[in-house]
């Protein structure tokens, strides 16, 4: 079925003028990414996958002498792109510049290991495909463990942050509240919506 | 009374406790003055969402410590009282230090319908939530304070909303709140 | 404030991942500090990734168009990845730390998957190599105790001192937390901490003292940066 939807890759067409720019469809791959990190759908993930592979494929070619190891810059970072694509934040930026950074890393850290023979990975330290926002100047800033995990755990998906949350902070998540009680997350969620806005009204609207 | 303040996105009552892995010098050094002298203060402050809470505190004391897998220290703390906050120093080692003084929360409240069910749902909880349960060195304490509190810090609310119940005068108001969230198809059957 | 940025071809070369694992950790540390570098390098990878998945551009690498991606399988490759539906799960790091001259410094995180040896102690210095296999280049946490300096040298290559904690100065005047100071040969400098500091150093040659009696301490210079 895969090998269906699969007629890669796709040369140069040739009716692309030369020095025209192929106009990409931003919006389209963000959907894909989107769709692949929400559905783990495989249809958006193929279209991907043919839009970006061969492209990284040049790119690697450029850097690496030998086409094993360019295959391997597309291979890991297709992979990653399958496995991270929750990492992925449309509000933040384009779906090329975060699959350009998966790659970028993916470059980095085989060069390093061809040049200096280190199989570290230290390129997601230098450059975060989750990339949290910069962090405010601190008067406050303690640095207790689940506070400085606070952003990051946002860029999981939900049920990631329930467990994350779940060993940080005694705190339910609406996910495990509902499963306590038994009810639709729905439902728990108009709840302490009305809660709140109840609570709102007795106190004046002081309060958020 | 003068102890160490050490600002964190938690909301904790009397008897509520938690957590917190400790590994800035500046606190680390809180946690030596603490088991010396009084405990210390955990200041509801949310960075995130620019909370900082002015009129109260968790005065809290270390029950429990432990490491992690990665070495660093884990302590459990419990709220003593709420306190109020005076003359917030920062010392050489950027950690703050204020004069402390306990004002009042609820006053004992018996049960009734709704908090004896709120008892056995909380109850459920613990019993599911092994880890939970294990801070709380298994002491459900079956009585009407303790289980609005501990459902109050459970409830997934944002901790403005939840810093309202730090007022003594708002056991209804809380019971109400938490009523309403946990309890909310019950009351629909009774009416 | 901060005042000493990395300049822009240094950036640009950050971005295309050029650089050795020293100079962009160095450059991400402060990137982190500095939000004008980071909007900065934000614009930069976005140009890259235009750059890159360009059909257009991408012309100008192909030379042969039959033995381009004749070899490769995508089919295949589309299947193993996609065999399994996990996603990878991100655990937030831990917080690491290094104690020099007993003082304990919490890492940046960009240094935290990083080797460091066993500090030594030099005076009022203490340095703990990090072992990053890049060979001339040599990568350190620099810890200067209140008062210390480093002796008046200069450089065969260049060297950069990023201020993690604490401050000094030279004769250029005083550095805070967050500056990115990269030297070359040109310079020679010798820096002094009033209240002491804490600094990562990236060197790519000894360093080479210039003033009488720090002339002696030549043989050592390769054990301070």
């Amino acid at each position: 079925m895969v090998q269906a939807q699969m007629n890669l890759p796709t040369k140069p067409s040739g009716v692309t003028s030369k020095g025209m720019k192929e106009q990409v469809d931003h919006r389209q791959l963000s959907q894909w990414l989107i769709a692949v990190a929400e559905q783990r759908d495989r249809q958006a993930f193929a279209c991907l996958f043919k839009f970006f592979a061969p492209k990284i494929l040049r790119i690697a070619q450029s850097k690496f002498n030998q086409e094993a190891q360019a295959s391997e810059v597309v291979q890991e970072t297709m992979s990653n792109v399958w496995r991270k694509a929750h990492l992925f934040d449309n509000a933040k930026g384009a779906a090329t510049t975060w699959v350009y950074t998966v790659m970028r890393n993916v470059t980095f850290d085989m060069l390093r290991k061809v040049q200096s023979n280190r199989e570290d990975t230290l390129s997601d330290d230098f450059w975060p495909i989750a990339e949290s926002v910069v962090a405010e100047e601190d008067t406050f800033s303690d640095h207790l463990e689940k506070d400085k995990i606070l952003s990051c755990i946002d860029e999981l998906p939900e049920n990631q942050q329930q467990v994350v949350k779940g060993f940080y902070f005694m705190e339910m998540s609406q996910e495990q509240l509902a499963k306590h009680l038994n009810l639709p997350l729905g439902t728990i969620k108009s709840r302490l919506r009305l809660a709140l806005a109840k609570l709102r009204a007795q106190l004046g609207g002081k309060h958020d | 009374m003068n102890l160490p303040v050490f600002p964190l996105p938690i909301f904790l009552l009397p008897d509520g406790v938690t957590r917190l892995r400790i590994f800035e010098p500046r606190y680390l050094k809180m946690v030596r003055m603490a088991t010396q002298n009084q405990g210390f203060v955990v200041l509801l402050n949310d960075q995130k969402n620019k909370l900082f809470e002015k009129n109260w505190a968790s005065w809290v004391e270390i029950i429990n410590f432990d490491q992690d897998q990665d070495g660093l220290l884990l302590i459990d703390v419990k709220c003593k009282a709420l306190v109020k906050l005076a003359n917030i120093t920062v010392d050489e080692d950027k950690l703050r230090h204020a004069d402390v003084s306990t004002i009042n929360h609820w006053p004992i409240n018996e049960h009734d319908d709704t908090t004896e069910k709120l008892a056995s749902s909380l109850l459920e909880v613990f019993e599911q939530n092994e880890p939970l349960n294990a801070m709380y060195q298994a002491k459900f304490e079956d009585k009407a304070n303790w289980v609005v509190s501990r459902w109050l810090e459970l409830l997934p609310v944002k901790l403005a909303a939840k810093s309202v119940f730090a007022d003594a005068k708002s056991y209804e108001q809380a019971k109400q709140f938490v009523e309403s969230i946990v309890l909310n198809e019950q009351l629909k059957v009774k009416s | 404030m901060i005042k000493h940025h990395p300049s822009q071809e240094l950036l640009q070369a950050f971005v295309n991942g050029e650089l050795p694992a020293s100079l962009s950790a160095g450059v991400a540390i402060h990137a982190d500090m500095c939000p004008a570098c980071q909007a900065n390098i934000a614009n930069l990878t976005e140009q890259a990734a235009e750059n890159s998945f360009e059909q257009a551009f991408l012309h100008q690498f192909v030379v042969d168009e039959s033995d381009d991606i004749s070899d490769i399988d995508f089919d295949r490759m589309f299947e193993e990845i996609t065999q399994t539906d996990d996603l990878a799960s991100v655990t937030p790091s831990q917080a690491k730390f290094v104690t020099l001259k007993g003082k304990e410094y919490k890492l940046p995180k960009q240094l935290q998957h990083m080797e460091f040896a066993s500090p030594m102690n030099l005076g009022k210095l203490a340095r703990s190599r990090i072992n990053l296999g890049e060979g001339e280049i040599h990568s350190s946490l620099l810890h200067i105790d209140p008062g210390g300096s480093v002796p008046q040298h200069t450089h065969h290559g260049y060297e950069l001192t990023l201020l993690l904690e604490g401050s000094f100065s030279d004769d250029m005047g005083e550095y805070h937390v967050g500056d990115f100071i990269l030297l070359d040969q040109n310079h020679d400098h010798s820096p002094v901490s009033e209240n002491g500091c804490l600094c990562f150093t990236v060197a790519n040659d000894a360093l080479h003292f210039t003033k009488g009696f720090n002339k002696l301490l030549n043989p050592f210079g390769s054990l301070i940066y």
